[in-house]
């Protein structure tokens, strides 16, 4: 026993590093577990706050917004809107007479960001909206220029995205033009590629990038991003498709929660079928 | 409370307080996709402050808190900085503290300490991901690291421009 202590004593320094490492890399491979994620949701509380109080001072040195240049940015968005409405009509009306389903409405909760992790592969932000204004898990992020990302985490008043250049991002998404089928991810810096594209799909430099109607998270047509180049792919038949997000994540300060609600009934049928779906 | 744990509890806070500033701030000081590691800094003067053991016991729970509010993998940043200040205890010397910290070779270690968590961080976190391993080797682990490095010259040089009767 003497020498069981004297040994501990020799080494102690090892042994704490040795039982520290293993606590961290059960807590690395179990990090979807119930426990850690009501720490996380008591973190979140704990932290956002204080960012939220801090947020101003990164509002000083982050890009101010041109009113001069916002006011033609909204003078152009109302025309497009107009226009919008007008179509709009006229399609509904066109699926009315054939019997189409109408599409729900989907309503849009206002959030500053109060927070931002834009490491290396990270990027998280956190928004000063939580699970009070109803927002959920899994719901969309948006802004006017297009999709930022998905709610990962929340809280009463608080809650946390994850942006479209997070490593584990993941949406299913189409090219307007042609509308083949793709997802996309993020590749590196602030790119992102659009991946499953085989050779013979009809896509060239300049496609507008949209989410596609088979996303159980996102509604579809959001827009995401422009072709920017393609390129011979290292996976057989699928080439690269470099893509340019329309959002600049750097210069987020506002963004919209959608209240949109996904088909549970979907999600489980895919779930009990083992359909791969999008990362979580 | 013996005088050495109220000044382990004072070196605890302030390794507390260094995450809240990375929370808080971390996004200010980035410069491009690097953003330095103020806990690490914090971590590497303890570990030269107090030892190996002391450290990695302030740089575990300071990894969690981080990765829990701010990070991607629970568990991640605890591991990195429990292993950075393992190695920076190596060069703790209880008759040559108060010389160490006020040395120049205090920013060399952080270096090393800076590399060291960034790799591992790197290796673990980037496993899914094919990228682009020179630009993440030279912009990440480097660029981090020297960030790092840069701001803990700091409190090195005003601490080597004190009074040497006033000790940490």
């Amino acid at each position: 026993m003497q020498s069981l202590i004297a040994l501990f004593r020799i080494f102690r320094e090892y042994l704490v590093l040795a039982l520290l490492c293993v606590i961290s890399i059960y807590l690395i491979s179990h990090n979807d577990s119930v426990p850690v994620k009501v720490l996380r949701s008591y973190s979140i509380v704990l932290f956002s706050s204080l960012q939220s109080s801090t947020g101003w001072l990164s509002s000083l040195f982050s890009r101010g917004t041109d009113s001069e240049a916002l006011s033609d940015v909204n003078v152009t968005l109302m025309e497009e809107v107009m226009q919008l409405r007008r179509l709009r009509q006229e399609n509904s009306e066109l699926r009315n007479k054939i019997g189409f389903r109408e599409r729900s409405k989907y309503p849009l909760i206002a959030a500053e960001i109060v927070g931002k992790n834009l490491a290396y592969g990270q990027h998280l932000i956190t928004l000063d909206t939580g699970s009070d204004d109803s927002v959920a898990v899994n719901m969309p992020v948006i802004n006017e220029q297009g999709l930022v990302g998905k709610i990962i985490a929340t809280s009463s008043h608080y809650s946390i995205a994850q942006l479209a250049l997070h490593r584990q991002f993941r949406a299913t998404a189409k090219i307007k033009r042609s509308r083949i089928d793709g997802f996309i991810a993020w590749k590196e810096g602030e790119n992102l590629r659009l991946k499953n594209i085989s050779r013979t799909d009809d896509i060239i430099v300049g496609d507008t990038v949209v989410t596609s109607e088979y996303s159980n998270i996102f509604p579809p047509e959001i827009m995401i991003g422009v072709v920017r180049t393609i390129g011979a792919g290292e996976e057989g038949l699928f080439i690269r498709v470099d893509v340019t997000p329309r959002v600049s994540f750097s210069a987020l300060e506002r963004v919209f929660v959608l209240r949109y609600k996904n088909r549970p009934e979907q999600s489980l049928l895919e779930d009990q079928s083992g359909f791969r779906e999008e990362a979580r | 409370m013996k005088d050495i744990y109220k000044v382990y509890a004072q070196w605890s806070a302030a390794v507390f307080l260094l995450v809240l500033l990375q929370i808080a701030f971390g996004d200010l000081l980035r410069i491009g996709n690097i953003q330095p590691n103020l806990i690490l800094v914090g971590l590497v003067f303890a570990a030269l402050r107090f030892g190996q053991l002391p450290a990695m016991l302030m740089a575990f729970p300071a990894g969690l808190l981080f990765d829990l509010y701010a990070g991607d993998i629970v568990g991640l940043s605890s591991l990195c900085l429990t292993i950075a200040s393992f190695v920076s205890g190596y060069f703790y010397d209880p008759d040559r503290v108060e010389i160490n910290l006020r040395s120049p070779r205090t920013v060399l270690i952080c270096v090393l300490a800076a590399l060291l968590h960034n790799l591992i961080f790197v290796f673990a976190y980037m496993q899914t991901v094919t990228v682009n391993i020179g630009l993440l080797f030279w912009g990440f682990v480097v660029g981090s690291a020297a960030y790092s490095a840069i701001l803990s010259a700091l409190p090195v040089l005003i601490y080597s421009r004190t009074d040497s009767r006033l000790r940490v």
